[in-house]
C-alpha cells in the first residue's frame, strides 16, 4: 500500500523545487520588507511563486489524507498505523504553527496601532500648526510690505520704474499690476530672460477686493515655498477700473526646508494611515502564507516520516503472512538503511533460522529413527536368501540390499548434518593456531580428493579463540566446498591467505578461501548461506549454512562473492583472540 | 415579445453607438490643422470621487493621465492606430500651505489652489495641444482621435488595492471621448 499516490521522482523533485523556490522567495520577500518600494515591486511575484507552492503542497497533502482515509476505512493492511502516526506527526506541528500565527498577528496588530497612535498624529499637526505660524509671521509682514508699496505707487506713469524700485526694497521676487480682468499692466521681476507671470484666480481677486488683501503661502516644484499677496491699489484707481498689486516673496530657505520636511513627513504619514488596513492586511496575508507553507510542509513531511516508518512494520507483516499461507521464501522487506528496517530484517532472518532449524532438528528425528531398522532389515534379507537365490536373482538381490544399505548411509549423513545445524552446542572456547588446523584440514582432504592445486599464504599472528571442534567442522565445509566447485576444472587452485584487519573497531583474522571454479550465479549470491540452497547434484543445501550459523556463534562475519575472472571468494572473519 | 426585441435592438444600439454615448456627457473633442501640424481642444469632466479626495488629503499624491489616440479607421479592416499623445498632470495636496497642485510633467507647468475644483477645470480644459503632423495623415482616409482619462492613485500597489476590494478602486478610468480628425 502507499499512503502517498505521487510518488514518482519526477514529482518529488518538481515538490522539491518548488519548497527551495518558496524558501527562497520568503528569504528574499523578508530582505526586500526592509525597502518599501522593493516591498512593493517584489511582493506581488513572491507571493504567486509562494501561492503556487502552496497550491502544488496543499494537492499533494489533500491527496495523500484522502489516499490514507480511504485505506482507513477499507481497513488495509497498515493503513491504521500511518492513519494514527501522520495524524499525531500532523497534530504536533499544527498547535504551535496556529499559536505562532495568532501571537504574531496580535503582536503586528499592536504595533501598527502604536505607529498610528493618536498622540503622534497630534504631535504631527502640531509640529504642522507650528510651522504654519512661523509662516504666518512672514506671510503677514509681506502682507504689510506690499500693502505699504501699493499705498507708495503715486500713479501710472513710470510704473515699471515704481515697481522695480519697490521690488528690489521690500526684495520681491516678482511685483505685478493687474487689472480686473486679470490683464498685466506691468510688472517688476527677478527672472532674468522669458517672465511667465503667475496669474491669481478670480477667486482670489475677489477676496482681496472684498477684503483689501489676500494672502497664501504657495509652494511649487521648482520655486520651493512662496508667498504670494495680492493688495488693491487705492491710491490712484477708480472704482471703475480696479487696479491690483501681487507680489510674491520666497521664504527664507531655511524655513522653507524645515516646512518641507514637516509637510513631507504629515503626506507619508497621512499616506500610511490611509492605506494602513491594506498594510495589516498585506501583513497578514504574508504572515499566513508563511504559516502555511510551513505547516503543510510539516504535514507533508509527517505523512512521509510515517510512511517511512511504517513500509518496513508493513513490509514484515505482509511478509509474515505470505509465508504462513505458502512455502515461498522469505526476504528482506526494503533496502532502507534505517533501524526500523534493519530491526525488520534481522526479525526476519532470526525467525527464518529458527523455522529451519526447528525443520531440520524434527527431520533429523523423524528420518534417524526408522534408519537403523531399515539398514538392519536389508542386511537380514541378503543374509537369509544369499543361499537360496542363483545367478541372476541373487546379483539382483546383492545389488538391491547394497542400494539399500549405501541410501540409508547417505540418510544417515543428512541426518547428522541436519543435526549439526539444528543444535545449539555449548561452545568451549580456547585460544589456538587457526594457521595450523587449516593446514591440517587441507592435508586430509588432499589424501581423499583429485589433485588439486593449493596456494597457503598466512600473515601474521593467527591465534583466534574459538571452539576448536566447531571451527575444524567450518573449516571442513568450506575446503569440501571449495574442492566440489572445482571437479569440473583442468586446472583447479585453491588460494588460501589468513591476514588481520580491524573491521567497526574489532580486531579479525580473515580467512579468504579463493578458487577458480565457476562461481555462483549472481541470483543466488545473496541466498548461499540461506538452507538448501546447493548447485550441486548430491549436496543437502545444509554446508554453508551451517559455516554461518558456527561463524555467527562465534561472533564473526562471513561473505562470498564472485571473482572478477573467474571463481568465488569466501571470506571468514574470525575475532581474534584478545592478547593477554 | 415585441417589446422585448425592441429593448434589444436598443441594448445593442446603445452598446456599439459612440455617437450615442459621446452625445450623452458633457465633453467634447475638436481638431484642427495649424502650420502642417493638427492641433486639438478638448474638454471633459475630470473629477475626483469623494473617496479619492479624501486619499489625497491624506497624502496620497494622484497621476491624471490623458492618452490620446489617432486611429486610422478602415473599412472592413483593423482600425490602426497611427500616433498616441500623453497628458499626465501630478495632483497632490499640500498639507503645510492648504492648497493642490497639479504638475503636468510633460511641459513642467504648475498650477496650484486652494480649492480642488480649479484644479480640475485646469485638467479638464485642453487647449492647442499639438496631435500629429499633417505628413502623417493621408487627407483621402478617415481619422479619429480617442481620448481615455485615467486617474490612478500614487505609492499604492495593485496588490494592496486588490487587498480592499470592498472599497471602492482608488484608480478610475473616465469615459472615452472621441472625434473626428478632420470633418
Amino acid at each position: 500500500m502507499e499512503a502517498i499516490q505521487i510518488r514518482s521522482n519526477s514529482a518529488k523533485k518538481i515538490i522539491f523545487l518548488l519548497i527551495i523556490l518558496s524558501i527562497s522567495s520568503l528569504v528574499a520577500l523578508m530582505f526586500a520588507a526592509d525597502n518599501p518600494n522593493e516591498f512593493n515591486r517584489m511582493q506581488m511575484p513572491l507571493l504567486i511563486i509562494n501561492s503556487l507552492s502552496l497550491l502544488v503542497l496543499l494537492g499533494v497533502v489533500s491527496l495523500s489524507a484522502r489516499k490514507i482515509l480511504m485505506d482507513y476505512k477499507k481497513s488495509k493492511l497498515g493503513a491504521r498505523l500511518r492513519a494514527r502516526m501522520a495524524l499525531a506527526f500532523s497534530g504536533l506541528s499544527v498547535l504551535p504553527a496556529l499559536l505562532v500565527f495568532i501571537f504574531a498577528t496580535d503582536f503586528m496588530n499592536k504595533g501598527l496601532d502604536i505607529w498610528f497612535d493618536a498622540d503622534v498624529e497630534d504631535g504631527l499637526r502640531n509640529a504642522l500648526l507650528l510651522g504654519r505660524s512661523a509662516m504666518d509671521d512672514q506671510e503677514q509682514k509681506r502682507v504689510f510690505d506690499t500693502a505699504n508699496i501699493a499705498l507708495s505707487l503715486d500713479g501710472i506713469e513710470d510704473i515699471e520704474q515704481q515697481l522695480n524700485q519697490a521690488r528690489e526694497a521690500i526684495s520681491a521676487k516678482q511685483l505685478l499690476l493687474l487689472d480686473q480682468n486679470l490683464q498685466v499692466i506691468a510688472f517688476s521681476t527677478e527672472t532674468i530672460g522669458l517672465f511667465a507671470p503667475q496669474l491669481p484666480s478670480l477667486l482670489e481677486v475677489n477676496v482681496a477686493q472684498s477684503q483689501q488683501s489676500w494672502s497664501s503661502l504657495d509652494s511649487s516644484e521648482s520655486d520651493g515655498y512662496t508667498i504670494r499677496v495680492l493688495i488693491p491699489i487705492l491710491s490712484f484707481a477708480s472704482n471703475q477700473t480696479p487696479l491690483y498689486l501681487q507680489g510674491i516673496f520666497a521664504v527664507d530657505p531655511q524655513l522653507s526646508m524645515m516646512a518641507d520636511s514637516v509637510e513631507e513627513t504629515y503626506a507619508r504619514y497621512g499616506r500610511l494611515s490611509f492605506l494602513k488596513i491594506p498594510i495589516q492586511y498585506s501583513y497578514i496575508l504574508t504572515l499566513l502564507l508563511v504559516v502555511m507553507l510551513a505547516l503543510l510542509l510539516a504535514i507533508y513531511g509527517s505523512i512521509e516520516f510515517a510512511d517511512r516508518l511504517v513500509r518496513p512494520i508493513e513490509a514484515l507483516e505482509k511478509k509474515t503472512r505470505s509465508a504462513s499461507e505458502s512455502n515461498s521464501m522469505m526476504h528482506s522487506p526494503q533496502s532502507d538503511s534505517d533501524e526500523i528496517s534493519s530491526l525488520v530484517e534481522s526479525f526476519i532472518k532470526a525467525e527464518k533460522e529458527a523455522a529451519w532449524s526447528d525443520v531440520a532438528r524434527r527431520m533429523a528425528h523423524e528420518i534417524n529413527n526408522p534408519l537403523t531398522p531399515i539398514q538392519l532389515s536389508a542386511e537380514r534379507i541378503k543374509k537369509r536368501y544369499a543361499s537360496v537365490f542363483k545367478d541372476e536373482d541373487l546379483d539382483f538381490l546383492n545389488k538391491s540390499t547394497d542400494t539399500i544399505v549405501s541410501q540409508v548411509e547417505v540418510l544417515r549423513d543428512m541426518v547428522l548434518e541436519f543435526g549439526n545445524f539444528a543444535k545449539q552446542p555449548e561452545l568451549n572456547f580456547e585460544v589456538f593456531d587457526v594457521s595450523k588446523l587449516i593446514d591440517e584440514t587441507l592435508e586430509f582432504l588432499k589424501r581423499d580428493k583429485d589433485s588439486f592445486q593449493v596456494l597457503v599464504e598466512h600473515n601474521g599472528n593467527t591465534f583466534i579463540e574459538a571452539d576448536i571442534k566447531r571451527i575444524r567442522q567450518v573449516l571442513n565445509n568450506v575446503f569440501t566446498n571449495t574442492i566440489d566447485a572445482l571437479k569440473s576444472e583442468s586446472h583447479p587452485i585453491i588460494k588460501i591467505r589468513t591476514k588481520p584487519v580491524i573491521y567497526q573497531s574489532n580486531e579479525y583474522l580473515v580467512l579468504e578461501v579463493k578458487d577458480n571454479g565457476h562461481g555462483f550465479e549472481n541470483n543466488l549470491l545473496d541466498s548461499v548461506f540461506e538452507p538448501y540452497i546447493t548447485t550441486k547434484n548430491k549436496g543437502t543445501g545444509l554446508g554453508l549454512p551451517i559455516v554461518k550459523k558456527i561463524i555467527e556463534e562465534h561472533k564473526g562475519l562471513i561473505s562470498i562473492k564472485n571473482n572478477k575472472e573467474k571463481g568465488a571468494t569466501l571470506s571468514i572473519f574470525f575475532l581474534k583472540a584478545q592478547e593477554k | 415579445m415585441k417589446q422585448n426585441k425592441s429593448l434589444l435592438l436598443f441594448f445593442i444600439f446603445t452598446l456599439f453607438s459612440g455617437e450615442l454615448y459621446s452625445q450623452v456627457k458633457d465633453s467634447y473633442g475638436e481638431s484642427y490643422l495649424e502650420n502642417g501640424v493638427y492641433y486639438s481642444n478638448t474638454k471633459l469632466p475630470v473629477g475626483f470621487r469623494a473617496d479619492q479626495v479624501e486619499a489625497l488629503n491624506s497624502g496620497l499624491s494622484f497621476e491624471v493621465d490623458l492618452k490620446f489616440s489617432i486611429v486610422n479607421i478602415k473599412s472592413w479592416r483593423f482600425d490602426r492606430t497611427i500616433g498616441e499623445v500623453d497628458q499626465k498632470y501630478l495632483v497632490r495636496y499640500n498639507a503645510f500651505t492648504r492648497r493642490y497642485s497639479a504638475l503636468n510633467s510633460i511641459t513642467g507647468r504648475e498650477l496650484s489652489s486652494s480649492d480642488l475644483s480649479d484644479i480640475e477645470i485646469y485638467i479638464s480644459d485642453v487647449k492647442n495641444l499639438p496631435l500629429i503632423d499633417d505628413s502623417l495623415i493621408n487627407i483621402e482616409e478617415s481619422y479619429r482621435v480617442y481620448l481615455i482619462t485615467y486617474i490612478r492613485a500614487q505609492d499604492v500597489p495593485r496588490w494592496m488595492q486588490s487587498l480592499t476590494f470592498w472599497r471602492e478602486n482608488l484608480d478610475t478610468e473616465m469615459e472615452m471621448v472621441e472625434w473626428k480628425l478632420f470633418k
